[in-house]
């Protein structure tokens, strides 16, 4: 089994965006990048499955900036056999574009599966996965929690609304993996150094212009305290003109 | 003391900044910078500290003993072996890396700090830089995966004098016969492999001194109680007792009657290392102290907003940076085999000062609820006091600058 996941260095989750003065794009200063935490999850999934599954070999891979090279170190020292960068300097929000660049390099591994996290924390947008597999005309099971490889088919246990799916689908096929109890491992201090030593494939790449730009951008209002209107029955009735009015919900 | 005219090499890299492909200038990175491996080595010292030791940090402090799956832990993600050089099954770090896991895990937990410091940097060191062959191959690979060492020079009547120590080793056809008291032994509650230091020849003064790998197996030898103590509760100090304890003549570290060099050289290093807990001590209670000044709000606004609350965290921060910089230039002076005695006592003497004090400010800046043990900020308090204790008291750090300040 090939598997290739595709990971997204994304701000660090635990600090706070600020907004840049071209209120477009968020102040990079000091912005430090880590692994989509959704990514992170995916790169566990493929390692817990290459080690049930010998013969199994985990391939990363990444469009973004040089420095990526960073987080790809971890997704190596996580247990990833190589990775492959595809460097680009555009600060693409075009997920046809990226999902493009991305399905280009994957077709030419020619991997049995491709995991992509649910979502990157950062723009949340949740396409990339679905475009990609639609480019390398794969089926796309999204939401999953856990899968396995049974019968020379991908038996693939997938979140919904209210409950569980269990889908099966034909070998190659591309999964979006939604968080679950699977917690990425902490690395060893010895696999930390043994990714010095794996493979990281560096390849320029021309990312086009995106199709759509961004105008502005804001960050969540401010959450104010609550408001006590009243107490008991008598409340309801102020409570009512106001969710009406002024937070207009009803 | 010529080293300040050398070339400063010893930062990890330098930053060239190229114009057109070609070299412009070559920028010094500052002293806390890290290389790859080892930001990676933070980020996971982090990682696990934040995650896996923070949830037991009170109860383990309550319990006065060391959670057993956070040692093994410490074991499986290298982090009781980092200077151990890989064919002996050790992660293959240099000194420094060493202060990097250190000052993560204090941040969290001193406690747990100092049983991987004294692994780390008193035991595994020992053993790398005076064990013979035999020596490393049979207790590196233990050190490194599964067994707790322990450095047992202290006695009840030898603390800052220390080679006035008394318990007595006795030669005899291959072995020697080690009879006497140890105390204060960290780890002692868990440890297998212990590097005591004993004297072959009292009349010698500090030239009877040697250092025996006793192992906790050997027939005569026990551990005996268990000190209560203020702070870092949930690391072990513990007595010591050889009563005929029988070790092999080849269980002798370095040379016999060369012991004080090896306690000299190994705590003039280990100190480095509480600075490195004593830095990351202050870094975890200065934490607590912004996000609770933050949030707590009294007539009618945050504390942060208050300028004598910013000045006192402006402080704390300041005399952090400054006792950081001083650990982790003293770490990179001895990676790059610099003289670092002076620049160690300096660090270890002014970091385990300004933990306290950090920590104490801490606990102003949280008021009433800082005191209590609802809080974590009481608990860094009593956790940095033993920082101008242990490896050499404040005084004896003074008396360590002074000495070659006057030297010359
Ligand atoms: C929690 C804990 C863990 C420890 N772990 C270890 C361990 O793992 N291994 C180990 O070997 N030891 C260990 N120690 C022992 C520690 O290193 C000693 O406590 C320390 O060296 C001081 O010795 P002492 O307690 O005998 O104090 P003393 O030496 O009696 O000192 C008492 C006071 O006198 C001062 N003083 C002494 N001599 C002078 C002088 N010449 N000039 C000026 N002032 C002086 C000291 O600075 C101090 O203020 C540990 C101690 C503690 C509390």
């Amino acid at each position: 089994m090939k598997i290739v996941v595709c990971v997204k260095r994304v701000p660090d989750t635990a600090l706070k965006v600020k907004i840049g003065s071209d209120r477009k794009s968020i102040e990079k200063g000091d912005v430090e990048y880590i692994v989509s935490p959704y990514d992170e999850i995916a790169v566990e999934h493929a390692i817990r499955f290459k080690e049930k599954t010998p013969g199994t070999e985990v391939v990363v891979v990444t469009l973004g900036p040089a420095d990526s090279e960073k987080n790809m170190r971890t997704c190596l020292a996580m247990g990833a056999d190589r990775g492959i960068l595809l460097q680009s300097n555009a600060d693409t929000m075009d997920s046809f574009n990226v999902a493009k660049a991305l399905s280009d390099a994957i077709s030419q591994e020619k991997p049995d599966l491709v995991l992509f996290g649910i979502k990157a924390t950062d723009t949340d947008s949740s396409q990339v996965g679905a475009i990609v597999s639609m480019l390398l005309g794969i089926p796309f099971l999204s939401t999953v929690v856990s899968f396995s490889l049974e019968n020379g088919k991908i038996k693939a246990d997938s979140e919904v609304e209210s409950g569980h799916l269990v889908l099966q689908s034909t070998i190659p096929c591309a999964l979006s993996i939604q968080k679950s109890n699977v917690d990425p491992r902490i690395c060893s201090l010895i696999n930390i150094r043994k990714a010095k030593q794996k493979e990281l494939k560096i390849v320029p790449v021309d990312i086009p212009n995106d199709h759509f730009e961004i105008e502005k951008m804001e960050l969540p209002a401010e959450r104010t305290g609550g408001k006590i209107v009243g107490h008991g029955p008598d409340a309801v009735k102020e409570l009512l003109r106001l969710l009406h009015e002024e937070a207009k919900v009803i | 003391m010529q080293y300040t005219f050398y070339k400063i090499f010893y930062f990890p890299k330098t930053l060239k900044i190229e114009k057109e492909g070609i070299m412009e200038k070559e920028l010094l990175l500052p002293i806390n910078s890290l290389t790859e491996e080892e930001r990676m080595l933070q980020e996971m010292a982090r990682k696990f500290a934040q995650t896996q030791i923070k949830p037991k940090v009170q109860k383990m402090d309550e319990e006065s003993e060391i959670a057993p799956e956070i040692v093994s832990e410490l074991f499986q993600l290298g982090l009781m072996g980092i200077e151990i050089p890989e064919q002996y099954g050790g992660s293959g770090m240099n000194f420094t890396s060493n202060i990097i896991a250190i000052e993560e895990i204090a941040a969290v937990d001193p406690s747990v700090a100092v049983v991987a410091d004294v692994q780390n940097t008193l035991v595994n060191n020992a053993v790398i830089r005076y064990g013979t062959e035999q020596q490393k191959q049979k207790f590196l690979p233990l050190l490194a995966s599964e067994k707790i060492g322990a450095y047992s020079l202290s006695e009840s009547s030898s603390g800052s004098d220390a080679f006035g120590l008394a318990t007595q080793a006795r030669e005899e056809s291959d072995h020697f016969v080690l009879n006497g008291q140890k105390l204060w032994v960290t780890n002692g509650g868990e440890a297998d492999i212990f590097l005591v230091f004993a004297t072959i020849d009292k009349s010698k003064g500090y030239r009877g001194i040697t250092s025996f790998i006793v192992e906790k197996s050997m027939p005569g030898f026990s551990v005996g109680k268990r000190e209560k103590k203020l702070g870092i509760r949930a690391s072990s100090t513990c007595e010591l007792i050889l009563e005929d304890v029988c070790v092999p003549k080849e269980n002798i570290l370095g040379e016999r009657g060369k012991g004080y060099k090896i306690a000299i050289e190994t705590l003039n290093e280990g100190r480095i290392g509480i600075g490195g807990q004593m830095i990351g001590l202050a870094r975890g209670a200065l934490n607590h102290a912004i996000a609770y000044a933050k949030d707590r709000k009294q007539f009618g606004k945050s504390i942060s907003e208050f300028q004598a609350i910013q000045f006192s965290l402006a402080q704390m921060a300041t005399e952090l940076e400054a006792a950081r910089l001083m650990v982790y230039n003293a770490a990179r002076l001895k990676d790059a085999k610099m003289p670092f005695i002076k620049e160690a006592a300096m660090a270890k003497y002014f970091s385990s000062i300004i933990a306290e004090k950090v920590a104490s400010k801490s606990i102003e800046i949280f008021g009433g609820y800082g005191f209590t043990k609802e809080y974590p900020v009481e608990k860094y308090y009593r956790d940095a006091k033993v920082g101008q204790i242990y490896e050499g008291t404040t005084n004896m750090q003074l008396m360590t600058i002074a000495k070659i300040l006057l030297e010359n």
